[in-house]
């Protein structure tokens, strides 16, 4: 029974026809969130038992990478020898779920280097899936943003993130505004909302440096039973399964593994 | 006492209910049992149980620190039982906050097991409350039927969840009390336990010129009586309920008083 257990715990390998998923998180301003949305997708993925590697563009240093440093590889993808690292083995790797961090400011110029070496190209041909996760502010400017990446978005899933967490409990635009956005284009977006989640329990997080699942589940970074607030801990635990219910409710699961793994 | 420790969690979603007074009783009979519980009050608009106990935990908790400090500390100290008096005013956010941070899981992996004491008024929506809380929880539920708050009326007789509380394994019944002798016993003051003491039979009462310590000593030998034949019966219903949740866990009872 133990041994069941233990194997069903194990992730499972994707099957070699599955098609390697790239999903770039990121936006133009600073401050919005990026890297706690990547968070929340490292654990979701975790937790569905897919393989996910992931791409932290704030180089030298790398946020993600203090979080989620087993699967995350700080990059600067403005130079070409770390994009090979992150295009070129897209095929090659067993891990077929990568997840790029953009550093605040460089969604638009990553995108548009990703155009100039080909990556679009080959999601148009069906090489790679690639979604885009869009963390947009609060401020009414910030929905301009959404112009610059919507012709990124033809062959791609696209997600607006509102994210509350960094206090930014009030969302100057409405939806009116927003769906205008889309009009044009006749596009449409998946839209995830990140709550807000307890101020003391984000810190305590911080502080701990460690996975949120991690963190809800009381270990420390080194899978150690830690002594969390039992508060807090259900804090972190409520709130990052409303965003992945989300996450399931938007098909992302089923998207990144072809249909292959669910829940 | 070794074993499971119980986390008493006297609630009702209404005012006025004897919240209070339950959980006065559970915290006499701990001590009087020789356990030093640990007491929690939730109350801080107007706090009660702390006024009978003085050691009691005041609790905000629409506070991050308040919550910390009930729902951190509750399943830690495995060996001693602790009481929560969840009055109407903090019942809504105690509740949703059990169920956010899966508070009895928690409690259960470390040797603490959640006891819910549920008084309803006799409407058929508090039946319906209650019953779906100790569906969801599913931790140790207790009905408990306070006689200051009247008879079920005919109507209720058609509410399913009525039936299925009145047939829960736990149940209490707190006698009534004329409201004169309430009034005595709610005196912040009063302490169930040296009253019991100081108006037993035999016991020597204050010699004239002589501050009494409890304003129940210069009551008369009727009034005292009267107190008296509600209090141990109804320590008895606690120990009794308290003996049956035990059982039902599996744990080491509590010695057996004579009340």
């Amino acid at each position: 029974m133990a041994k069941e257990a233990k194997e069903a715990k194990k992730p499972e390998k994707p099957s070699s026809k599955q098609k390697p998923a790239v999903i770039i998180v990121g936006a133009d301003k600073g401050g919005v969130g990026k890297t706690t949305v990547a968070r929340t997708m490292l654990d979701y993925f975790a937790g569905k038992n897919v393989l996910t590697r992931a791409f932290d563009t704030e180089s030298p240093r790398g946020t993600l990478k203090r979080f989620h440093p087993r699967v995350t590889e700080v990059v600067d993808l403005t130079q070409v020898a770390d994009q090979m690292k992150v295009l070129d083995t897209l095929h090659s790797s067993e891990v077929k779920v990568s997840i790029i961090d953009v550093r605040a400011g460089l969604l638009s110029r990553t995108l548009k280097d990703m155009t100039d070496i080909g990556f679009f190209d080959a999601v148009k041909n069906g090489e790679f899936k690639f979604a885009l996760f869009h963390v947009l502010g609060p401020s009414v400017a910030s929905l301009s943003e959404i112009d610059d990446m919507l012709p990124y978005t033809e062959n791609a899933e696209y997600y607006v993130v509102k994210n509350h967490i960094n206090d930014t409990n009030f969302f100057e635009w409405d939806q009116e505004t927003y769906n205008r956005y889309f009009k044009k284009s006749r596009r449409t977006a998946n839209e995830i909302t990140v709550p807000k989640l307890n101020e003391m329990a984000y810190e305590q997080v911080e502080l701990a440096g460690v996975p949120f699942v991690s963190f809800g589940q009381n270990k420390t970074a080194k899978n150690q039973r830690a002594d969390y607030s039992l508060v807090l801990r259900g804090y972190v635990r409520t709130w990052e399964k409303a965003i992945h219910e989300q996450y399931d409710d938007a098909g992302m699961m089923e998207w990144a593994t072809d249909g292959a793994q669910s829940s | 006492m070794l074993g499971k420790s119980l986390a008493i969690l006297v609630v009702s979603p209404r005012d006025r209910s004897g919240t209070t007074l339950i959980a006065r009783l559970f915290a006499e009979f701990f001590r009087l049992s020789g356990d030093a519980p640990l007491l929690f009050d939730t109350d801080t608009l107007k706090p009660k149980f702390s006024k009978y106990f003085p050691e009691a935990q005041v609790v905000n908790l629409d506070k991050t620190k308040g919550q910390m400090g009930l729902f951190d500390t509750l399943p830690l100290r495995a060996h001693e039982p602790k009481i929560v008096d969840v009055t109407s005013r903090s019942f809504a956010t105690f509740f949703s906050l059990m169920r956010d941070i899966d508070f009895v899981a928690e409690a259960r992996a470390n040797n603490v097991e959640p006891v819910i004491v549920y008084i309803p008024h006799y409407e058929a929506e508090d039946f319906e409350r209650g019953f779906k809380i100790r569906e969801h929880f599913g931790c140790e539920f207790m009905l408990a039927e306070n006689a200051f708050l009247g008879v079920a009326p005919q109507a209720l007789h058609s509410v399913n969840s009525y039936w299925a509380l009145k047939a829960h394994p736990v149940h209490m019944a707190i006698p009534l009390l004329d409201p004169m002798s309430m009034n005595l016993l709610e005196d912040e003051r009063v302490s169930m336990a040296e009253f019991l003491k100081a108006s037993a039979p035999g016991s020597v009462p204050p010699a004239s010129g002589e501050k009494a310590q409890l304003p129940l000593a210069y009551l008369s030998l009727d009034a005292r009586s009267k107190i008296r034949n509600w209090l141990k019966p109804s320590l008895r219903e606690v120990q009794r309920v308290v003996q049956l949740v035990q059982a039902r866990l599996n744990t080491p009872v509590s010695e057996p008083q004579s009340f």
